[in-house]
């Protein structure tokens, strides 16, 4: 689960990291009041769940509360990288010295925290990691060791931190953010840029939080935040029926459902060998019932770019008699006019089968194997 | 001979007074599988399908030695089950739970990464099969058929689809583990090759793997130094979707191309593995490798 920049910044603060002084704006009514704790000038940052926010636009620097105003209603509404601005994050612009890069992810060789830190900081930091990778300094931490005084000296010494205060500033930031990663049940953190100020201290200055999906449960604070966060209708209809819905690709017309993620996978690449696309999936997971098939077939058919319909099972905990079930109910029930191609493996494939052939509906093809079924459901189209 | 379990295996099932459990304990003793005992804390003294049930891991060992384990219980209590079993003395933990937190399998990996006879399969796993031998996990055992080739894989449904191509082309399996298909699958297959290198009825091996992660390029490796029987692998999602990218840790760490289907490709091919684009397509190569 993402978090906006807000949300991560207040995760940092109640760690004890030091964010700028900022205000959370959703409308520009009483402007002037919601602003009265802040002193100008003041950044206007948009509150969206991707990178390149800066680059594209996003960002806005203000001098009163008017030239926030104007910044505001040029940003809250608008969409920057397929993400509509909801909130803006408006921030007291603070003297910097330098513009650090640290953060810390999973590493998936080691099945360790993986901490990031470079001096050179700032939007260009993947360019510096192409061109310069040797400027990037890079430790994996035990998790049962935890971070420890020598990890943070050999991210000084690579990332070229040699004042002293400066790297003991540093070694106390990347403490604090483990703490938070770990204890958190991050998968990222990320401060970029991590502010040098003339007092020698450090400021986070952004926050992107990434913390893992299966472990919201045991962070009630951060169930709290998930409100915020706003769901594609059709993610969230799946998610409301137990399944998981992918947005692949916007220039695809095929539509994919299988019984989990592996057999996605291979469906899109038979299809896009075949010399077509996908352009999104619905994963049913094991055990599926006629009546959530159909429903799962319901929530991909919303989507108007699919022309044809690929569902592909090997049941193992799912039946293939339940598949065929709720296909049958889905056709009988709604006038969908998209062709349904349907292949069948392992438990009650016999029976599924056997359904799917009483049938008798054209729209209903089906295939005995996969590379069978990505062909069908690409002629079916024309 | 084949690999982690067959005719001797004593398992357990933690969980097995639950809905799956119950219903894959069935499964598994008309598989023929030796299950022993299960354990579900407050319903010990109860059975299932004539399993004696325990309260806990430590007495289900002391009465029935199982030397493993296969856990049918949520999410969130598959870090205590795995540490409760290695608490108890068992070396072989088999965990099927999708959506267990990273960082508990992270505690588990760090654990016992120095523990070399410690197998920990999963999570998100369907579990291991030695065809005509027994199965501790859920696959559907139908499609399995005794013979020469070890498969491991991180998904369920591309290896039912390349077990099924097999057993059609007559090809049977020695043993089938499901490593997983989490972010931290605990034995990796760099863990477990050694396993089908030294199985004598192993003739050779089929590696499934999927875009992510490191673990086939370290498997590569290992195939490199030590692996003198043929393996084959496919990799699945080479047009899988990038998702929104937040930050750039990802971007900074991918710079090397480490994780990509390529990359894996690569690196595999390096070591004389033979790639197939399909599940059909390693059935064909292993008729060829094995005539």
């Amino acid at each position: 689960m993402k978090l906006y920049e807000y949300q991560g910044k207040e995760l940092f603060r109640q760690y004890g990291l030091p964010t700028p002084k900022g205000v959370v704006v959703k409308s520009l009514d009483n402007l002037e009041e919601q602003l009265q704790s802040l002193g100008f000038p003041v950044v206007v940052k948009s509150q969206v769940l991707t990178g390149g926010r800066g680059k594209a636009g996003g960002v806005l620097f203000a001098d009163n509360v008017a030239e926030v105003r104007a910044a505001g209603s040029k940003l809250l509404g608008s969409v920057l990288k397929d993400c509509t601005v909801d909130a803006l994050l408006v921030e007291e612009k603070v003297a910097v010295v330098e513009e650090y890069y640290l953060s810390i992810t999973v590493d998936r060789a080691s099945r360790m925290p993986l901490v990031m830190f470079s001096r050179s900081g700032g939007m260009d930091i993947e360019e510096v990691a192409k061109t310069r990778p040797e400027a990037i300094a890079k430790v994996t931490v035990d998790p049962q060791m935890g971070v420890r005084g020598f990890h943070c000296e050999m991210l000084a010494k690579v990332g070229g931190v040699t004042d002293p205060g400066i790297k003991k500033e540093l070694a106390k930031v990347v403490k604090t953010l483990y703490n938070l990663y770990y204890q958190k049940d991050a998968t990222l953190v990320e401060v970029n840029p991590l502010m040098l100020l003339t007092d020698g201290t450090l400021i986070a200055a952004d926050a992107k939080v990434d913390i893992d999906d299966s472990a919201v449960y045991r962070h009630a604070d951060i169930r709290a935040m998930e409100e915020a966060v706003p769901v594609a209708p059709l993610v969230k209809e799946a998610r409301d029926t137990g399944f998981l819905y992918i947005d692949v690709d916007e220039t695809g017309t095929v539509g994919v459902i299988s019984n989990g993620s592996g057999m996605i996978m291979s469906c899109i690449d038979w299809i896009a060998r075949q010399g077509g696309q996908v352009t999104c999936a619905l994963d049913l997971g094991g055990g599926a019932t006629a009546d959530r098939v159909a429903e799962g077939i319901k929530i991909v058919l919303k989507n108007s770019r699919v022309k044809s319909l690929l569902i592909s099972i090997f049941g193992g905990i799912t039946r293939c008699d339940e598949i065929a079930g709720g296909v049958l109910k889905a056709v009988t029930e709604n006038d969908f006019g998209v062709p349904i191609v349907t292949r069948l493996e392992g438990t009650n494939k016999e029976k599924g089968l056997q359904i799917l052939s009483e049938a008798d509906s054209k729209k209903i093809i089906v295939a005995a194997s996969l590379p069978e079924a990505a062909d069908k459901v690409l002629k079916a189209q024309q | 001979m084949s690999v982690l379990v067959d005719k001797n295996t004593r398992l357990l099932v933690q969980g097995i007074t639950g809905r799956e459990g119950h219903f894959h304990t069935t499964r598994m003793l008309e598989y023929g599988t030796n299950v022993v005992a299960g354990v579900t804390p407050g319903k010990g003294g109860q059975t299932v399908e004539g399993v004696p049930v325990y309260d806990s891991v430590a007495e289900a060992v002391a009465a029935q030695q199982p030397d493993t384990t296969i856990l049918f219980v949520p999410p969130r209590f598959t870090l205590d089950g795995i540490f409760e079993a290695l608490n108890a003395g068992i070396r072989k933990v088999i965990t099927i739970a999708e959506g267990v937190p990273v960082r508990d399998m992270m505690e588990v990996y760090h654990y016992t990464k120095n523990m070399p006879d410690v197998y920990v399969i999963g999570p998100n796993s369907f579990g291991v099969i030695s065809p005509g031998k027994s199965k501790a996990g859920f696959m559907a055992h139908e499609i399995y058929s005794p013979g020469p080739v070890g498969i491991m894989s991180r998904s369920a449904t591309n290896s039912y689809e390349t077990v099924l191509a097999m057993t059609r082309r007559g090809i049977g399996q020695s043993t089938a583990i499901g490593v997983g298909g989490d972010m931290i699958p605990v034995s990796s297959f760099a863990k477990l090759l050694p396993l089908f290198q030294a199985d004598e009825e192993t003739k050779a091996v089929v590696l499934i793997g999927e875009i992510g992660g490191a673990d086939e390029e370290i498997a590569a490796e290992y195939i490199k130094k030590h692996m003198t029987k043929p393996v084959v692998a496919y990799i699945a999602g080479r047009n899988a979707p990038k998702g929104k990218v937040m930050g750039h840790a990802g971007a900074i760490v991918g710079a090397s191309g480490v994780g990509s289907a390529q990359s894996k490709i690569e690196a595999l091919t390096a070591a004389g593995v033979h790639i197939a684009d399909s599940p059909n397509h390693v059935a064909e190569i292993l008729e060829k490798l094995l005539a």
